[in-house]
């Protein structure tokens, strides 16, 4: 069992196996050796650490992702934004958890919950007019109309304008 | 991933106080990012830091971090705002390359923070990828940046005005353009044209070069600024070299019709794919608002609009309403807000209905129709080997007539009705209706052969043919009985008031007649001499023991270089004819 301890100083027990879902745990336990010494994870809250647990729960014993499995290899990939039917369900939060669950499975290095935020926001974004991302989203409209309809046709990269 | 897992701790182990400092050029791994970030220290002010230190101004209190117009908004501030703020770039970058270019261009409009990291040449790897996502998309032409391309493959408006929907995309001139800005923006390439523009001729005379393209609905079209532009080039290049040029502008014109080619039968399949999309939406909208219905006590009043409406293939009061008929998923909130409105619709329509008096009743049509869809569901899973009522034996059969037409016409009956009354009544139906049948085909063949029987209708040698339709397919027994021509008459005796609205809508789901069948002598005669010539004799023979000796049988006449001519039975009877 390992002992993981949230910034909200909260302690988490979870198998080894569920804990070490997350390649900088399991570097962690590496770096320590066999040890009781609780993890303490300080980018983490209580909240976000019981979701994330509950997905490396669920996923308990699936390949990993490989160590080496770089990031070159990542653009020549296609992407789908396909999202299991659990996981689909688990990542039905709101924006602000999604958010947070998406910071905590990049900080805590899990590809596969990471895959799983990205793609669900991506899936937010798809098909959106301006103004539908914005409304969604709650982001502020800082284009002047005249901007707005200037950046229409203003299709060229930032450095060749 | 081990530079994600570094990049996490230096990015928490460092966070500064500004919401943007990880955007320093030591966080990012990326070489793009990493340059992105370089090329922003040395040539120009950052745009996000500028912001940073207004935000930083204002982060006193959280009322000041929230933008004004956002301050009555229930609610923590969006993902999407903290996405492109706080955000480490390689997730954004993560998440950017789930989406089509055309979304990255529309999140490139959203914000200048987005639009900042988005029309950085240092995205350009998320744009590529994103581009390299999509399904079929032929790769960016050399003369196109990403967001150029993404602009002229998903941008739905036209360019000129941007005001009207167009997917007319002009690939040759990289732009959209509506039917109202084609005359501000092109000339008609023709004999005037050509009059007043003739110079210089060796340029004039090259179609496989100039700016034109021929377009259906408009005639030849020229960009007269393209041609402007084509016209200076040529004047400057040295006559000896000219000819390489002319070349060259030859080979760019048709490599980007080339191009265009592959990119509108993209674009095509993507509209198609579209609307296949919204048709399912919609589906799914009305799916969902019958099953509200269905909680309120209103599903069956829709059902029944829906239903009578259907026989005529038309538009429906119900599905084709405005509040029905949305490419929109619907939600709690939608729901709540068209309720009454559709509860005050039905209601009006049921009233009217129940107003309505005599044969045009919808409920009548509707309780045709679910009888109908029930018979089928029977009848696909029947034994038709022997034969089996048409749908209009059961619609007319006095049981059914009754309860259509007695049962009060503010009854909705529903299909669960009509499955358990033809249970009930199908099978002394069939008692009744099989034999006067057969005798009906015996009756038929007996005006050939006046001594048949019943057996001999099964007989090999027992064709028939149809008047109506000059079909060559073979009519034997039992299939006669499912020839459509048999099931479109209406029978004598059926023309009374109950009947006639059935035929208005269902023409082709009559009660079987052998009205147009007639005994197929010739055919008749052709079988029994092939039967004999298997040994075997023709007025006892069934299809059944020809189908069992399945001989195989030479045609003498028919000639061919691969060799003999075989056939098998029954196609021989076929082929002879």
């Amino acid at each position: 069992m390992v002992t993981l301890v949230t910034s909200d100083n909260e302690k988490f027990t979870a198998d080894k196996e569920v804990a070490e879902r997350s390649v900088l745990i399991k570097n962690m336990l590496e770096d320590v050796g066999e040890s009781d010494q609780p993890i303490p994870l300080p980018n983490v809250s209580s909240s976000v650490l019981k979701k994330v647990l509950e997905y490396c729960e669920h996923h308990r014993g699936e390949p990993l992702p490989a160590a080496d499995a770089d990031t070159t290899q990542d653009d020549t990939r296609k992407r789908t934004t396909d999202i299991s039917e659990w996981d689909q369900k688990f990542i039905t939060v709101d924006q602000e958890m999604l958010f947070e669950i998406i910071l905590a499975a990049n900080y805590l290095d899990i590809k596969s919950l990471l895959d799983v935020g990205c793609k669900t926001v991506a899936n937010m974004i798809k098909g959106k007019t301006p103004e539908e991302i914005r409304k969604l989203f709650n982001i502020v409209n800082d284009f002047t109309p005249e901007e707005e309809a200037q950046i229409k046709k203003e299709n060229e990269w930032a450095e060749d304008r | 991933m081990s530079t994600r897992r570094s990049l996490r701790i230096q990015e928490k182990k460092f966070i500064p106080e500004t919401q943007d400092a990880h955007r320093t050029p030591q966080d990012s791994t990326e070489g793009d990012l990493e340059e992105y970030e370089e090329e922003k220290h040395e040539t120009k002010p950052s745009r996000k830091r500028a912001k940073t230190n207004h935000s930083k101004a204002n982060t006193s209190t959280k009322k000041g971090r929230i933008p004004a117009q956002f301050r009555k908004v229930r609610g923590k501030l969006g993902l999407l705002e903290r996405l492109a703020k706080d955000m480490p770039l390689d997730v954004i970058f993560e998440i950017f390359c789930y989406v089509c270019p055309g979304d990255l261009l529309q999140l490139a409009r959203s914000s200048k923070d987005l639009r900042g990291i988005l029309m950085s040449k240092s995205s350009e790897t998320i744009w590529r990828i994103a581009r390299e996502n999509v399904r079929d998309l032929p790769p960016r032409p050399g003369d196109l940046n990403e967001p150029q391309y993404a602009h002229l493959l998903y941008e739905p408006y036209c360019h000129v005005c941007d005001q009207k929907r167009c997917d007319d995309v002009l690939w040759l001139f990289r732009m959209r353009c509506c039917t109202n800005c084609i005359w501000s923006t092109f000339d008609l390439f023709d004999g005037e044209f050509l009059r007043v523009n003739s110079q210089p001729p060796e340029l004039m005379s090259r179609l496989d070069i100039l700016p034109v393209v021929y377009i259906q609905k408009y005639g030849p079209i020229v960009h007269p600024g393209l041609l402007a532009r084509l016209k200076t080039e040529f004047e400057t290049i040295p006559t000896a070299a000219r000819s390489a040029w002319l070349t060259d502008k030859e080979e760019d014109r048709a490599s980007k019709i080339s191009h265009g080619r592959t990119c509108q039968l993209w674009l095509e399949e993507k509209l198609a794919g579209r609307t296949r999309e919204l048709d399912d939406i919609r589906k799914q909208r009305k799916e969902a608002i019958l099953n509200r219905l269905d909680e309120i006590g209103w599903r069956e009043e829709a059902k029944i609009i829906i239903s009578s409406w259907q026989m005529y293939l038309a538009r429906n009061e119900f599905s084709d309403h405005k509040l029905v008929k949305q490419a929109k998923k619907l939600t709690e909130y939608g729901w709540n807000s068209i309720k009454a409105d559709l509860v005050k619709k039905l209601s009006d329509c049921k009233a009217k209905r129940l107003a309505a008096k005599g044969p045009r009743n919808p409920i009548i049509y509707q309780r045709y129709f679910d009888l109908k869809e029930e018979y089928n569901a029977i009848l696909s899973e029947s034994d038709l080997r022997e034969p089996f009522p048409a749908v209009g034996d059961i619609i007319s059969h006095k049981l059914f007539s009754d309860l259509i037409w007695d049962t009060p016409h503010d009854e909705y009956l529903g299909d669960n009705f009509f499955r358990l009354k033809l249970s009930e009544y199908l099978p002394s139906i069939i008692d009744e209706w099989r034999p006067a049948k057969i005798q009906e085909l015996l009756e038929v063949m007996r005006k050939s052969h006046p001594a048949a029987t019943t057996s001999d209708l099964h007989l090999a040698t027992s064709f028939f043919k149809c008047s109506n339709c000059w079909s060559h397919v073979e009519l034997h027994y039992p299939q006669v009985f499912y020839h459509s021509c048999c099931q479109s008459q209406v029978p004598d005796g059926h023309r009374d008031e109950r009947f006639e609205p059935y035929v208005s809508v269902f023409p082709h789901g009559m009660p079987w007649t052998a009205r147009t069948i007639t005994f197929n002598e010739a055919k008749s005669q052709v079988s029994g001499a092939i039967i004999q010539s298997c040994s075997l004799d023709p007025t006892t023979t069934t299809r059944q023991d020809m189908y069992s000796a399945s001989p195989l049988i030479e045609c003498m006449s028919c000639t061919s270089d691969q060799g003999r001519m075989f056939t098998r039975w029954p196609v021989v009877c076929n082929t002879i004819f």
